[in-house]
Parts: structure tokens; sequence; C-alpha cells
């Protein structure tokens, strides 16, 4: 990338964390601290953290990835790769991809636990979406690239359209690959639920062995699924092969 | 003397800031083989893919000059680009072949023109197999992966596909670059036997094989088409200076 263009992104980026940083402190009500602090005077909203379930999850799940593959097709199929717009989106993603997963956890904590935001689920949308969609885009946006040009060409030398090449080669070819970065976001996003619910029970319940052994059994349910997301995906990966 | 099937005139063509091809005019006949020789970068690739509108893939591509099929501006109105494809089709360099199975692989270009009857496909199927002489071949084995075919029946095979789809032009991208001595002139008896039914347009930089299989000759240089008439003219009595140094070994 050429120095304007990356100079134009960084600060793009500023811009959006500086943003973000005075929403944060107009809206951050600052606890006082004093002997008598407890989380009911900082109006934690409890029941929030506990109306986030896996399930709610997953129709915000299903609509991020599917959000993400369109982006993705998209920017391969349709924005040249001379264009400045996806000189200016594909950095962002990167970007955005790049960030851990703990991260956005904590985001998702502060969202519920400090009422940043007046609804649960428009938060629990805000971070799905943010911790699912650059991956999957990039990841899918990979798969497509990697499908021969050729193909593409010869679809369109018997006289098919752009819907036709994507649907009937295109996508049947980066299929696998774009499962399974979809794979690897899903357990991503796993992880970041089990690290919600953690801090759920916590906040909700003493801490006593029964409270432990909870936890140890709801936790331990959605690592299973993390580690078993995560070989499907790597699994998946390993078996594609140059597309021809 | 029929009328052209074909009619470029004053064709310009850029990619970017590069110009690639000067200034060609050239009417094609219907039902006649029309050789494109010349030294590799000499814009061979870059004509063929302006007639059936590959181009326009190209984000930076560019054109001035028209270019009339059957009497209608081919990037009119009247076209879209998967038509123009459709009628004008094309066989690549390599043989570049579906991930699917051999039946599939002719029956697509059947299935995006609108035919959806079993028994039609099948007909159709056959037909295209036949003509590429690749019939008698495959005929208990359609249903299995083409990988395993030679390459010189995969592009036998890419022929029928290209016919499938029912073109008026059909066009060879030096289709015998991946053959050996063995399967090149089958390749070349396909395509004489096919221009009873369709008109060929063939790109090689073979002189020789030019001169075997086409009846028309064009002889491009650096992006200008230095000359283009008969075979035998081209190749006995050239008038242009570099159409003879080439023909004759000197030049390219």
């Amino acid at each position: 990338m050429d120095k304007p263009k990356l100079l134009f992104n960084l600060i793009a980026v500023l811009i959006l964390i500086i943003v973000l940083i005075v929403y944060l402190i107009l809206t951050f009500k600052v606890p006082t601290v004093d002997s008598e602090f407890s989380f009911e005077r900082m109006s934690v909203n409890r029941t929030n953290l506990l109306k986030v379930r896996l399930l709610w999850m997953l129709p915000v799940l299903f609509v991020s990835i599917v959000l993400s593959i369109v982006l993705a097709i998209v920017i391969e199929e349709w924005i040249p790769t001379t264009n400045l717009i996806r000189g200016i989106i594909l950095p962002q993603i990167a970007i955005l991809s790049g960030i851990p997963s703990i991260v956005y956890g904590i985001l998702a904590i502060y969202f519920l636990v400090f009422n940043l935001i007046s609804s649960s689920y428009t938060s629990l949308v805000i971070i799905v979406f943010l911790l699912v969609i650059p991956i999957t885009t990039l990841s899918a946006q990979d798969a497509i690239r990697n499908v021969d040009n050729s193909i593409r060409h010869a679809a369109y030398a018997v006289g098919a359209t752009k819907w036709q090449v994507i649907f009937d080669h295109v996508l049947p070819l980066s299929l696998i690959e774009i499962l399974g970065g979809v794979c690897y976001t899903i357990s991503r996003a796993l992880s970041v639920a089990a690290f919600c619910i953690l801090v759920s029970i916590i906040l909700e319940s003493p801490i006593n062995r029964q409270t432990v052994v909870y936890i140890i059994y709801n936790i331990g349910i959605i690592l299973v699924l993390v580690l078993l997301f995560s070989l499907i995906s790597s699994l998946l990966k390993q078996n594609t092969v140059k597309k021809m | 003397m029929m009328d052209p099937i074909l009619k470029v005139n004053d064709l310009n063509v850029w990619f970017g800031s590069r110009h690639i091809l000067r200034n060609l005019s050239f009417d094609l006949e219907p039902n006649q083989v029309t050789a494109f020789i010349g030294p590799s970068h000499c814009g061979k690739t870059t004509v063929i893919r302006c007639l059936n509108r590959l181009n326009d893939l190209q984000a930076d591509y560019r054109h001035t000059g028209v270019i009339l099929f059957n009497g209608e501006n081919l990037y009119g109105r009247k076209y879209k680009t998967e038509d123009v494809a459709r009628k004008i089709s094309m066989v690549f360099e390599k043989p570049i072949l579906f991930k699917q199975t051999i039946y599939e692989n002719v029956a697509y270009s059947a299935k995006i023109r609108g035919i959806k009857q079993v028994s039609q496909m099948d007909n159709i199927v056959e037909e295209c197999l036949m003509k590429a002489q690749l019939w008698y071949e495959v005929q208990d084995r359609l249903h299995t992966d083409p990988n395993f075919l030679s390459i010189g029946q995969q592009q036998q095979l890419c022929i029928a596909r290209a016919l499938a789809c029912d073109p008026e032009i059909l066009i060879f991208d030096e289709p015998c670059a991946q053959l050996d001595a063995t399967e090149t002139p089958k390749l070349e008896t396909i395509i004489q036997t096919l221009k009873q039914q369709v008109t060929i347009i063939f790109v090689t930089n073979k002189r020789r094989q030019a001169a075997r299989v086409s009846d028309v000759a064009g002889f491009l240089y650096n992006g200008e088409l230095v000359e283009i008439g008969k075979t035998e003219q081209i190749f006995t009595t050239p008038t242009d200076n570099r159409t003879e140094n080439y023909v004759t070994g000197r030049l390219g």
C-alpha cells in the first residue's frame, strides 16, 4: 500500500478510537469510591448479563456470518483492486480482525454492566458483529480469491452471468474454506460468551462450592465446544488445496 | 462474396495507459477459419477477448472503434455481455474444466441458455461430444471426473462445452499449446470439420499450424494488424516486409 493511503487509514482509525473514547467518557458514570462501595450503588443491571444466553446469540451470529460472506463476495467480485473504497475498507477489516477476542469480552462486560447502551440485545448485536464480521470476511475473502481466475473466465466464456459464476462455481469451490473461517469465528464468539457468563455468575451469586461446580460445568461445556469448532476449522482449512 | 459475420473497424485498445492494439480493421466471413499469427505479446489474445467481451472483466480496459456482429454493435445496447459470450464462445489455451462430471461440464452451457428438459439435454451433450470427436471415448463414463482424461481429451471436452452454448463464432486461443504431436493433428481435423457449422477464429504462434488449418490469416505485430488475407497469399506472396520476415522465420 502506498503512503498516503496508509496515512489516511491510520487517521481514520484514530478518529474512530477518539470518538469511542469520548463517547465512553461522556456516558460513563464514575462511581464514588467510599467505604460502602457496592454494585447496587453503581446501578448494575444484573439481569442484563443473565439474559445473554448462547441461544440469544445464535440468530445474531447467523445474520453476521451471512452478512460477512456477502461482504466478502461484494469486495472480491465487484470492487476492482484499484478502487479507492477497497483501499479504505480492507485495512479497517484487517485491523479489527487483529484485536484479541478478550478485548471484545471486556467491552461486552462494560456495555452490559454499566448500561452504556440501554438494551442488552443491542450491545450483544454490536459485540457479535464486531467480533464476527471482520474475521469471517477476511477468511471468506481469502477463500474466494483462491478460486482460480481461469474458472471464472471459462464460465463467462460459455455465457454465464456474474450471479451464475458466483453461485455455480466460485461459492461451491470456496465453500469449505469459508466454512473453516466460520467455525473459527464461532469458536472465538463462544469463548467470549464463556467469559461473559463467568463474570455474570460471579456477579450474581456468592462464591461457594456449589457456584464453583456450576461455573466449571457451564464453562466446561462451552470450552469443549470452542475446542471442537477450532479443531473443525483447522481441519477444514488444512484440506483446502489450490482450486483449479 | 458473403456478408461478413463480424466487422471490426478502427479498433484501439488500452489497458490503463498502455496502448495495446492500434487501428485494427478487418472483416470475417462466415464458415471460415481465420488465424491470427504473430510473436507473443503482440496482442493476439487481446483481439479475441475484445470480440467476446471477456476484456470487460479487466477494470482498466477501454477501447475505441466499432465491432459489428451480424450488423449490430457488439458493445451496443442490443447485446448483453453474457449473450455475446454465448454467441462467440471460446476455448482457452489450457483446458479449464469445472469441478463436475464430464456430462455436467457439457450440460452446463446448455443449462445456461435455458434448456431444462433432460432428454433434450442428453441429445445436446451427445451431439456436442460427437462433434468434438470425444463421444466414443467417454460414452461409458459420462458421469466421472474429467480430470482423468488426457490433456488432449480435456481440450476436446472444452470444445464440446463451447459448442453446447450454440455459438456462431468459436474462438480458439492457442488450443494446441499444451498438446503433443499426436494430439495436435486430431484437434486440427476437429477444427476443419467444425468450420461447416461455425465460424472459427484461431490464434496461434505456430506458423505452420496456421498455414495448415486456416483459410484466412492475419499477421499481428506490436499491436498492429500488419496484413490480413488468404492464407496462401500471406504465406507465399506477402505484401508487407514484416510479414515476409515472420513467415520465412527471420522475425519472431
